[in-house]
């Protein structure tokens, strides 16, 4: 274990929502942007995913495919390292932990059940 | 949206995505620009899919808050090397915030959607009118001929005797060709085609590939060698079904090269569809066996245009004997020759579009005005919170930037779809088809950055008003200078702006006024024929079938018989070159009186026609007699003239009796004059094309000429039905050699004729129109605007006693000012856009009072009514109601 995979606080909406569209298997850019939209039900747009990939290749989390460029559409793919499996973990965690707090719980309108 | 304006569309997105890139940081582009093209690439493609244009304006409004966004930051502290910041990687200072500036731009303008919408469409119907003649104008006049080095392509005139084997010093490949009409025999009947007799390296100077088969070989231009052709596609499916096999194939036909046998013609290519410039004209082409004049070549890289002209200038004067003063051979760029007859036409379009687009700016303008005064509260409220000058100057900057853009897209998208819509006819009706074909109308790299840079300007233009507002007085807080809050200068720049738009209007008014004129005019005029009823068809004997004179003659009257029995036709005559048929050329004649003492000379249109001609078309017989039977060769030679034709050639004297003969032709010709014949009678002047200028026509006897083609003139009975298949089955019963081609009515002709008239009269109206809308609206927005800024000053004096009619009245007043102003400046841009338009109008003069003053005195009624109104709801006001308010 690096220093990489140590604990670096909550991540932003987007990069969460990145690398969870990733632990499924590589994807093209194209399919995050995609996945992210239809997972946080906002329409992103390609400098925000390919910026957030490119930090997300900076930290050693995501990696490009390899030989997997798919010329015709000029896109490559990427795919979650370890380290970054285990950032989406942790996040995952503090997430949930976060939701489990009572005081938390207090602020979540439940849907209606009708 | 699919299909072609699908394609331009992306296109033109794809190139301001590009541009929308350079906002991030080079080593992020370098790395990701490609791929995010390509997903925005497929954002479009899939909105279109899913949702047409809403689904494309969808992807660019997703497109434009994610360029606006910030690139994200490093993930986590154990990323490598943290830039800077959080923002964006590479930027400088000032550029750091981009992104905030036009969220809160953006934010501002979503506040209030009824202003920035009506400044979008106003401005997006600028920009698209603006574009679409754009595109035309990049079609026509701005992309080069789609040949290699279409540039160094010249077309030489007036170069009489100069070969194009004999020009190697001069032009890397020049060409010749001939036109000429190919009679194809055989199979489903005979078939008249235009054809081209064609020098080898024709193909290459014009960039001719055959889509199956080959060009020509070096051998087959050579004497003797077996016909080859090329036949256009065209051709290949009508008459060969599209055979595949063709290649191979032989087809006979006649020629004027050798009239009196058939040949069998091997086809050896067939042309690719859309070839645009040589498929107007040809269907066949064939080696040329006969040395010809050069008609076009390819200037080689060191030899200038000037040299050129010098070089064919000194060869052709040294075969003339007797050099005219001042000859000089005429070489003209292909392109420029080719787009000659459209260029009025599109520069007059440009500038009436151009004007369209100041005057949507000026709207749009005095629309911001009247919101950033409005909004002056919200200024000072921000700057005593601490915002700088500096930041809402940019958020402006910014609001003004994102209106132009966002008008230009509609606009850009617009147009895309306007001529994706109505190319052909505009092609069509300019008479003259666009260099490149169809796709020629697409955006392209020229006109994207065209349009996006006038954007820009414009949307920088925006950015400044407010300054303009702080010089006199408006935003004083905003940016901490004291101006005095003067309201008058204030007021004073909207009414500057609103007679400017109402001069800009009625200027372009006239000029539609006096372009519908001139349509109707053309329309209306007195062609000196009647065109109703009339068909015109056109018949070719074969010389070898009918060799002499008297037995072409006589097939002439079979066939005039033959089709006065086809049920429906009231009568048949024949004429050489019907009206607005094909090119008129002008044939110079010398005239004398009866005693042979030389009167006078002039140029004139020569037809030939048999005796029911005048008849049938309703040309008037002035004195003398029309040609009878008897005026038959043998009998002595006699010519008819027009009323013109009498006055210019016998100035004062009687033309009947006078005598006339041809004359030599080209400066150098060696041509003889013609023979004597004698004027027998005076017609009424008829219109053969308004374009030539000639000295009126002469006729001349059927019976007395030796020609072969005639034009047949049937005329139907009121209500009969298309006859046009009968009389071709008559002709071919008599002959299945002799096609009957071409057959239109000659209202088409006349039609076709003034269509570049009424296009342009049509394209005006629409620019006028549009102008005029928006300055009553704009005249409409101020007038309101002051209404509403002295409603209190307006409640006082009503207070104080003073009527609703008084208060309209002084609105009213200070409205109309502007607009007497704007009008009077108007008619001097009207008599000067009228000017402009002087070789286009037909009838009317540039400063025809009747015009401009119609124009005048319609704007003024819709003017006063722009100001009437909000008068009107102005003096309506509850003055105790307002008088509470504060």
């Amino acid at each position: 274990m690096d220093e990489r995979t140590e604990d670096t606080g909550p991540l932003t909406p987007v990069v969460f929502h990145v690398l969870l569209a990733l632990s499924d298997g590589p994807l093209h850019g194209y399919a995050v942007m995609k996945a992210v939209e239809a997972e946080s039900g906002q329409s992103m747009g390609p400098g925000t995913v390919y910026g957030s990939l490119r930090r997300l290749l900076e930290a050693g989390w995501v990696t490009e495919g390899d030989g997997d460029f798919d010329d015709a559409r000029r896109s490559r793919s990427f795919a979650l390292t370890k380290a970054g499996r285990q950032a989406l973990r942790r996040e995952a965690t503090r997430i949930t932990r976060l939701a489990s707090l009572e005081r938390v719980r207090g602020f979540v309108v439940e849907p209606d059940a009708s | 949206m699919r299909g072609a304006p699908y394609r331009a569309v992306r296109a033109g997105s794809m190139r301001i995505y590009g541009v929308l890139l350079r906002r991030y940081p080079r080593e992020f582009r370098d790395d990701f620009g490609p791929e995010m093209r390509a997903a925005f690439g497929r954002m479009m493609d899939e909105g279109a899919r899913q949702q047409g244009v809403l689904g494309i304006m969808g992807a660019w409004i997703a497109a434009v808050r994610d360029a606006a966004r910030p690139l994200p930051g490093p993930v986590g502290s154990g990323s490598k090397r943290p830039r800077e910041g959080t923002t964006m990687g590479g930027g400088g200072r000032w550029f750091g915030g981009v992104g905030e500036d036009v969220r809160s731009a953006w934010r501002s303008l979503r506040r209030e959607p009824r202003f920035s919408l009506l400044v979008v469409g106003v401005l997006a119907m600028g920009f698209l009118l603006n574009t679409a003649v754009l595109s035309v104008v990049n079609a026509y006049l701005i992309r080069p001929l789609p040949y290699p080095a279409a540039e160094r392509i010249v077309q030489v005139r007036d170069a009489p005797g100069v070969g194009w084997t004999e020009l190697d010093h001069v032009f890397e490949r020049a060409v010749s060709w001939d036109l000429d009409v190919f009679t194809i025999i055989g199979g489903p009947g005979a078939e008249m085609v235009r054809g081209s007799w064609i020098t080898p390296d024709f193909m290459d100077v014009y960039a001719v590939r055959p889509a199956l088969g080959r060009a020509f070989r070096p051998e087959e231009a050579e004497e003797g060698a077996a016909p080859v052709a090329v036949i256009s596609h065209r051709l290949w499916q009508e008459r060969f079904q599209g055979d595949p096999g063709v290649l191979g194939r032989s087809f006979d036909a006649f020629t004027s090269d050798r009239p009196d046998h058939a040949e069998s013609f091997h086809v050896v290519g067939v042309l690719r569809e859309d070839f645009w410039y040589v498929n107007r004209f040809t269907d066949v082409f064939a080696p040329i066996r006969e040395d010809r004049q050069v008609y076009v070549g390819r200037l080689r890289p060191d030899v200038t245009l000037d040299q050129a002209t010098a070089a064919i200038t000194e060869l052709a004067a040294s075969r003339m004997d007797g050099v005219p003063e001042g000859y000089v051979a005429s070489l003209v760029r292909l392109q420029d020759s080719y787009v000659a007859g459209v260029r009025p036409t599109l520069t007059i379009l440009q500038v009436a579009v151009a004007l369209v687009m100041l005057i949507a700016c000026a709207n749009a303008v005095v629309l911001l005005f009247v919101r950033y005064a409005r909004r002056e509260r919200e200024f000072s409220v921000r700057r005593a919170l601490g915002a700088r000058g500096v930041r809402l100057a940019r958020q402006l900057l910014a609001e003004g930037v994102i209106l132009a853009v966002a008008a230009a897209a509609l606009g850009v998208w617009g147009a895309a779809a306007l001529l994706a819509g109505i190319g052909g006819a505009i092609q069509t009706r300019l008479g003259t088809s666009a260099p490149g074909g169809a796709e020629a109308f697409g955006l392209d790299g020229t006109v994207v950055a065209l349009t996006l840079g006038t954007a820009l300007a414009i949307g920088l233009m925006f950015g400044l008003v407010p300054y303009v507002m702080a010089r006199r007085g408006a935003v004083v807080s905003a940016f901490g200078t004291r101006g005095g809050g003067d309201t008058r200068a204030r007021a004073r720049t909207r009414n500057v702006m609103v007679a400017a738009e109402v001069a800009l209007s009625m200027a372009l008014l006239g000029g539609a006024g006096l372009m519908v004129r001139s349509a109707v005019n053309l329309q209306r005029m007195d062609l000196g024929f009647d065109s109703k009823r009339i068909t015109v068809g056109e018949v070719g004997l074969r010389m070898s079938s009918y060799p002499e004179p008297v037995e072409r003659v006589r097939m002439f009257d079979a066939i005039l018989a033959g089709v006065r029995d086809v049920p429906g036709v009231e009568s048949a005559s024949m004429v050489g070159r019907a009206p607005f048929g094909s090119f008129v050329n002008t044939t110079p004649l010398e005239a004398a009186d009866a005693g042979g003492t030389p009167i006078a000379r002039g140029e004139v249109t020569l037809n030939t026609v048999d005796e029911g001609y005048f008849d049938a078309i309703g040309i008037p017989v002035v004195s003398g007699r029309t040609f009878g039977p008897d005026d038959a060769a043998g009998a002595p030679d006699v010519a008819v003239v027009s009323e013109t034709a009498a006055r210019r050639l016998w100035p004062g004297g009687d033309a009947v009796g006078g005598r006339l003969r041809s004359v030599p032709q080209e400066v150098g010709s060696m041509h003889e004059p013609g023979e004597w014949v004698t004027v027998i009678g005076v017609v009424g002047d008829a219109d053969y094309d308004s374009r030539v200028e000639d000295d009126g026509q002469v006729y001349t006897p059927l019976r007395q000429s030796e020609t072969a083609w005639m034009d047949v003139i049937v005329k139907s009975r009121p209500g009969a039905g298309p006859v046009v298949r009968a009389v071709a089955g008559v002709v071919a019963s008599l002959d299945p050699e002799i096609p009957f081609a071409d057959a239109v009515t000659l209202d088409e002709l006349v039609a076709n004729a003034t269509a570049p008239t009424r296009f342009t009269a049509g394209a005006l109206v629409v620019f006028a129109g549009f102008a005029a809308l928006l300055a009553v609206m704009g005249l409409y927005g101020v007038v309101a605007y002051a209404a509403r800024q002295r409603r209190r000053d307006v409640a006082v004096r009503m207070a104080l006693g003073a009527d609703s009619g008084q208060v309209t009245g002084l609105f009213v007043r200070q409205g109309l000012v502007v607009v007497m102003a704007g009008v009077a400046a108007g008619l001097l841009g009207g008599f000067a856009l009228g000017r402009g338009l002087v070789d286009q109008l037909h009838g009317v003069a540039p400063s025809d009072p009747l015009t401009h003053g119609v124009v005048a005195v319609g704007l003024l009624a819709a003017a006063a009514l722009a100001v009437w109104v909000p008068a009107r709801t102005a003096a309506r006001v509850d003055p105790m109601g307002v008088l509470r308010e504060e």
